[in-house]
């Protein structure tokens, strides 16, 4: 493989991730779980998902209500051959659990970043595209260790932690 | 030079940042220095640094004993020519210079961190 072929890659890569993100945070998570492979191995928060359909239940249950955004940075792809690839990126989040935007008048007050992520991923070239395979997402910095976040909290009632 | 050709310099650059903010940050730093040339000219919080070795050196004080991140965004690459790029960006810093992420089975409280 050549350079222009890898960066092709690492551009398509790349682009997946920032669309999966756009997705979640305006609540379309059919079209987020879309972005995964069907047997994707999913794990944040402490929270393990295995396959589109409980990827999809979790987004729903973590992110339904509230709004947050996920600012991306520093993604790194590293291209294994032409149909695998592994990124690394941060997540700065911003998040409030009990407004939406779309119901506030005006923006939504905050004190800084909610929670700084650590995030892995494998993508995997298929017939519908690029998409993800596996993904990994420990929080480095939490702005209150001490304060739930839904995922968590539906993650342990639902015994996937 | 065509914008193709500008445009895939532009790429890599940016890659070539971020991966050493990330080799910095998994304290890889022998990979990180590596990304800078033998003669680097490296400045940054008052400190100058000459060359690989120092900045290998400055690095390991700085943050081999606790936690970074730096959140690289807005970056800006211009090209010179087909060897030779200059870039800007901002970069955010969380830092805990005490504590070790994996030493702890918790995230590190914002408070804790010194940006």
């Amino acid at each position: 493989m050549n350079r222009e072929e890898e960066r092709a890659i690492e551009w398509d890569c790349q682009k997946t991730m920032r669309q999966y993100y756009d997705y979640v945070d305006h609540r379309d998570f059919d079209s987020a779980a879309n972005l995964f492979t069907e047997d994707i191995d999913w794990m944040s928060h402490g929270v393990a998902l295995h396959g589109r359909k409980e990827l999809r239940d979790g987004l729903q249950a973590a992110l339904g209500e509230g709004t947050i955004r996920h600012v991306l940075s520093n993604t790194v792809v590293n291209v294994i051959d032409e149909d695998n690839a592994e990124l690394d990126e941060y997540h700065t989040l911003y998040y409030s659990a009990d407004q939406e935007y779309e119901t506030v008048d005006g923006p939504i007050a905050f004190e800084g970043p909610h929670r700084i992520i650590d995030c892995f991923a494998a993508l995997r070239r298929t017939p519908e595209g690029w998409r993800i395979a596996k993904r990994r997402a420990p929080i480095i910095f939490r702005h209150d260790p001490n304060e739930p976040v839904r995922l968590e909290t539906w993650g342990k009632k639902e015994g996937k932690t | 030079m065509n914008r193709n050709e500008e445009r895939a310099i532009e790429w890599d650059c940016e890659q070539l940042l971020r991966r050493y903010y990330n080799f910095v940050h998994g304290r890889e730093f022998s990979k990180a220095v590596a990304l800078f040339t033998p003669d680097a000219d490296w400045h940054a919080l008052g400190v100058d640094l000459k060359g690989r070795e120092a900045i290998l050196e400055g690095l390991r004080s700085g943050f081999a004993a606790g936690t970074v991140r730096h959140t690289v965004t807005g970056t800006v690459v211009t090209v010179i020519d087909a060897e030779n790029a200059e870039s800007v960006y901002c970069n955010s810093v969380y830092n805990a210079p005490d504590i070790r992420i994996e030493d702890r089975e918790t995230p590190i409280a914002m408070e804790e961190t010194r940006r």
